[in-house]
């Protein structure tokens, strides 16, 4: 492989690191609302001048020039300057000597400003938050600093940063297993909404309920469960949605597999394949669906339907697996994903990507396990990626027709499940055996089924 | 864009937005290098063809106008951020980040490209433009194009860690 195609798998590897913001339809509709206010100000701007022209000539006439003085403070309400550049917020804004300190407090990375201010320092329940900013490079940069109530600056600690945007709103995450919380630092009139995770309903639709959460002169706080990276917010200003978040994980850093994730992996496949299924497989299959949805592994009674490998371009060997799960509302979800087998990110000395989805369909409650026909898109590998569909179908089917648009291809032989080539066109497949009636499946990207209205 | 005409032509536009958003994400985050001026860009570019909506879409497809204004919006804001070019910024940085992986090292590669050779680079090697649609798109000539991949290709090589390098990394 030359090296402009290997350019172009690693851009095209890492541009999906871009497929959490997926609301298609709710930012089309801010785009819209977004026009609806620019014309509104359009039209009042033009009434404004016509009144000020009105005034300009009628005024001197009727008060004698008592209105002379042109030096009128600026319009308020427009947005001008730097929306990062205000007094400290919090209860410890007039506590100088703390801010002094904290400002200087050092943080992990290449994004350390020079010359920083404190934004936000301040106790909101039991947890002392920090934010300091400074410009690196044009941009402004945000890290907050986290600890108990109370503490003094040696005793908070890194938790994140980010670049700060123009929308003047920022958000802070603390994880921790004894219970992890985010703080949204907005304007005082902003609205926050926040939604706890992903419902997927009887029917198998999917969709989020999103809440109020107060916020007091701006900052509002929001604990998270234990299953934090399925929480979303989004802030509204006049009605239009102008941040929305989180932006950083707010998973916990990985650790040993739990339990409850080596027994499924231990399962016998019910519909067989080849090879052991990989822990790390199982944890990234099952992380798709828990990590939207809040659910735990013990709500889902995942059973493991097949593995078996799948091709690498980095010539190491890969394994896929395909977990079908049952929600509580009887919606059925099947969730695949690839590992290397021994879970490390290691083989033959070589360091690369460990594991990753492939994606998650979901068919509505009633739906027989062993009757699902599911297909994942896995992308395997790291500098050098090959792309293949991970089929999942009852034991029975023995062909399969992949269609890219435009009506099903030539048959392929399909022992039930298996592994084909990926042209990256391919938008179903349509599997048939003897005795059985043709059935069509969607080909799942990343996180398809659940990917709704706010990720 | 008053009723039911701007409804249709609404519908019209959320139906764009649905088709082409995913993948002008794809693009802005790799010229941006992070989600939320990714997200910006998106907007910005997208609020701009809907300005013109009605125009846009009288003379065919809109993607190529869509694709124009995320570009430009791009090359745009990066001369405001700085007029060095050179800006720094980082992702996202968590406690106890992991290892960076192969995606971050190319995305923070990227970032040390200057804005238009990095446009160049995603434009041909992530859409798979030809010469001659990047510099239209970039409203540069075919010359510049070839020079500005050529260059970025060579600091890439520098910046990238190629497979066979990676034994040891850890």
């Amino acid at each position: 492989m030359n090296a402009e195609t290997e350019l172009r798998d690693r851009l095209a590897s890492a541009a999906t690191r871009a497929d959490r913001w997926d609301d298609d339809w709710a930012a089309a509709d801010a785009v819209i609302d977004r026009r609806r206010v620019e014309r509104r100000h359009r039209v009042l701007g033009a009434a404004a001048t016509v009144c000020a022209v009105v005034l300009a000539v009628l005024v001197p006439t009727v008060a004698g020039g008592m209105f002379a003085d042109s030096s009128a403070p600026p319009a308020q309400g427009v947005d001008a300057g730097d929306p990062w550049d205000s007094p400290v917020r919090g209860s410890l804004a007039g506590d100088h000597a703390f801010l002094a300190q904290v400002a200087a407090l050092d943080w992990p990375g290449t994004s350390r400003p020079a010359a920083r201010r404190v934004v936000f320092a301040g106790d909101l329940g039991d947890q002392r938050w920090v934010l300091v900013a400074g410009r690196v490079g044009g941009a402004m940069q945000g890290a907050w600093f986290t600890g108990r109530a109370g503490a003094v600056p040696g005793g908070l600690a890194f938790a994140s940063s980010a670049p700060l945007p123009a929308s003047g709103v920022a958000e802070g995450t603390h994880l921790s297993g004894d219970g992890s919380s985010l703080v949204v630092l907005a304007r005082p009139a902003d609205r926050l909404l926040v939604s706890k995770a992903v419902r997927v309903d009887a029917d198998g639709a999917a969709s989020r309920e999103w809440s109020p959460v107060a916020l007091t002169r701006g900052v509002a706080r929001v604990d998270l469960p234990t299953a934090a990276g399925a929480v979303r917010y989004r802030v509204e200003r006049d009605g239009v949605p102008v941040a929305a978040g989180p932006t950083v994980s707010a998973d916990l850093p990985d650790g040993d597999p739990a339990a409850d994730v080596v027994a499924v992996a231990a399962q016998p496949p019910l519909r067989g394949g080849q090879g052991t299924a990989p822990a790390a497989a199982v944890a990234t299959a099952l992380e798709s669906v828990t990590g939207r949805t809040g659910l735990a592994v013990a709500d889902l009674h995942p059973r493991l339907l097949w593995t078996g490998p799948v091709p690498s371009g980095d010539g190491v060997t890969a394994q896929a697996v395909v977990l079908a799960a049952t929600l509580p509302s009887g919606a059925v979800l099947t969730s695949t994903a690839w590992a290397v087998p021994d879970g490390t990110g290691t083989q033959a000395g070589r360091f690369f990507t460990a594991a990753r989805p492939c994606g998650t369909t979901v068919d509505p409650a009633g739906t027989p396990v062993d009757d699902l026909v599911a297909v994942g898109r896995c992308a395997v590998g790291d500098g050098l990626v090959t792309r293949s569909l991970v089929v999942s179908a009852p034991a029975r089917v023995t062909q399969v027709r992949v269609d890219s648009g435009a009506g099903p291809g030539e048959p392929q032989p399909l022992a039930g499940s298996g592994v084909l080539d990926d042209h990256g066109a391919v938008t179903s497949v349509t599997v048939s055996g003897p005795g059985l009636d043709p059935v069509t499946a969607p080909v799942a990207r990343s996180g398809d089924a659940l990917a709704v209205d706010g990720g | 864009m008053t009723g039911r005409g701007g409804r249709l032509d609404d519908d019209g536009f959320r139906r764009f937005v649905v088709a082409q958003r995913q993948s002008l994400l794809r693009t802005a985050y790799l010229l941006a290098g992070d989600h939320g001026h990714a997200e910006d860009l998106v907007q910005t570019a997208l609020l701009k063809t809907y300005r013109h909506w009605a125009r846009v879409t009288a003379k065919g497809d809109p993607t190529a106008y869509v694709r124009r204004a995320l570009v430009n919006e791009h090359t745009s804001w990066r001369r405001r951020l700085s007029s060095t070019e050179q800006v720094v910024e980082t992702l996202p940085d968590v406690a106890a980040a992991a290892v960076p992986d192969r995606d971050e090292e190319m995305v923070r590669a990227l970032r040390e490209l200057p804005p238009r050779m990095r446009a160049v680079v995603v434009l041909r090697y992530l859409e798979d433009r030809s010469e001659a649609q990047t510099a239209e798109l970039l409203g540069c000539s075919v010359g510049t194009v070839k020079t500005q991949s050529s260059r970025a290709m060579a600091r890439l090589r520098e910046l990238l860690t190629p497979a066979e390098r990676e034994a040891g990394r850890r």
